[in-house]
């Protein structure tokens, strides 16, 4: 097995169920962002953070069941929202003259580029490029050791 | 003389060409400040010494001589430099300048809006904010130290991919990323020479972050799988293959392959060419700058001192009584100063 994560930097976990909810879509009950964030994280670590999440007003909560289901606030479909994302990513793609002040995450590709992280993937994941996206894959099978 | 101020500019050219054997014998986290920082100091001794030179053909101007209070022959060590050097340096320190002025106003503009644009998306918790695109994409806007992700790029991605990505750009703004990016890219931007070490150090806050990242997650094999679907999602719009630099095509796969390799050995004494390079243009812009300074003053003090000399001769001449009739005093007032 890989070394044991050094472990969140604040506020990171908090991120990462947000980015979760981004991706459903939907909303999740505490158990289902667990699940999916399958990282042996405690059912009540997942609560507290969803719980302080609603009290900083970042999610939203409805009554489902026994508990609550979660939901990003501001759903994905806002229209001036939408306007200033291609604003933003003109200002990443304005090409050479720009002067480059968002940092990406990714570049762009080369052919072989291409060719060589999708065989990356090909042999590490199970989803391979092109693949439909999904974010409902909890406990991801891992590569074992090289 | 002339060749001790051709030192600052064969510095930038070695550091051009050291850039990229630099980044790879040294820790990321070492390597971007240092390049950073080399680059800005060769870049600055590069103008200030064009800077000399031009004013050397400049003080040759009879007008700016009288202003300066030196003969207008110029000034007399630096006689030896050729008159369309001095012009060529000149030109270029001016080039230069408003090259780097265009760049630092281009990039204070950009990062303003993005900022802005960044400030109308709905803001979520701890520096994430989610645009809505569709399109993947993930960024970090320096001036309001925000993260920001497409649904399409965490829709992209599994869960532990997230992780990994999101830590990657949380180590952009907690060690501020852009700062040496924009140091690098303002000093290539005053002195193309330095135009390779802009582009390394962008590459170098990339593995330092992708490092951060492969640390907080414990696996760089996740890393650089969040980093591949990434960009194979992102790639396959039209627009991306538009515009694009050449140099930017390599990033990706040596990032990749650091990320899977175990960890190179590092050589810290690498780190003293780049700072030699720094020192030694740094050390011959100040020499020159005292040098000519000196001159200025020995100048100054000997044209003052003919003028008094001339002084004194008029002063002889304005004692004759024809002469001091002619310009109206009275021969007693001057002998008297």
């Amino acid at each position: 097995m890989p070394p044991r994560p050094r472990g969140r930097q604040r506020g990171g976990l908090e991120r990462e169920i947000l980015a979760c909810l981004a991706a459903a879509g939907r909303p999740m009950s505490p158990g289902e962002v667990r699940a999916e964030l399958g990282d042996q994280l405690a059912y009540t670590t997942v609560m507290t953070t969803l719980s302080r999440l609603h009290a900083k007003g970042a999610v939203s909560r409805a009554p489902a069941g026994r508990g609550f289901a979660y939901e990003l606030v501001g759903g994905p479909a806002d229209a001036q929202a939408s306007m200033t994302a291609r604003r933003m990513l003109a200002l990443l793609h304005g090409g050479g003259d720009r002067a480059g002040v968002l940092s990406r995450f990714v570049a762009d590709l080369s052919p072989e580029d291409e060719q060589m992280l999708s065989d990356l993937l090909a042999d590490s994941g199970p989803a391979g490029p092109g693949s439909s996206p999904h974010p409902g894959h909890d406990g991801e099978p891992r590569p074992g050791p090289a | 003389m002339i060749f001790l101020g051709l030192v600052p500019v064969l510095c930038s050219g070695l550091l051009g060409l050291a850039a990229g054997p630099l980044r790879r014998r040294l820790a990321p986290s070492a390597a971007a400040p240092l390049l950073a920082l080399a680059a800005l100091a060769t870049s600055l001794a590069t103008g200030v010494v064009l800077c000399l030179a031009g004013f050397l053909e400049l003080a040759r101007n009879p007008l700016v001589a009288v202003l300066g209070g030196w003969p207008a022959a110029g000034l007399r060590p630096w006689r030896l430099l050729p008159a369309t050097w001095a012009t060529v340096a000149g030109v270029a320190a001016t080039v230069l300048l408003v090259s780097a002025l265009g760049f630092l106003a281009q990039a204070i503009c950009d990062l303003v809006r993005a900022s802005r644009a960044c400030g109308r998306l709905a803001g979520t918790a701890h520096r994430l904010r989610i645009s809505p695109d569709e399109h993947p994409a993930a960024f970090t806007v320096p001036l309001r130290g925000a993260i920001v992700v497409s649904a399409g790029m965490l829709r992209l991605l599994p869960a532990d991919e997230r992780r990994a990505l999101l830590a990657h750009e949380d180590a952009h703004l907690r060690r501020f990323h852009a700062g040496y990016v924009m140091a690098a890219a303002l000093a290539a931007a005053a002195n193309p020479l330095l135009r390779p070490v802009a582009r390394e150090v962008r590459l170098t806050v990339e593995l330092w972050a992708d490092q951060l990242a492969a640390r907080e997650v414990g696996d760089g094999r996740v890393v650089a799988r969040a980093l591949a679907r990434a960009s194979l999602g992102a790639t396959g719009r039209p627009e991306r293959s538009a515009v694009r630099l050449a140099a930017a095509d390599t990033d990706v796969s040596t990032r990749v392959r650091a990320l899977l390799s175990c960890a190179p050995r590092f050589r810290p004494w690498a780190a003293a060419v780049a700072v030699a390079l720094a020192l030694a243009s740094a050390a011959v812009a100040v020499r020159l700058t005292v040098d000519l300074h000196d001159q200025v003053e020995i100048a100054q003090a000997d044209s003052a001192r003919a003028l008094a000399l001339r002084a004194d001769d008029l002063r002889g001449y304005a004692l004759w009584p024809a002469v001091a009739e002619a310009g109206r005093w009275t021969s007693l007032r001057v002998t008297a100063r």
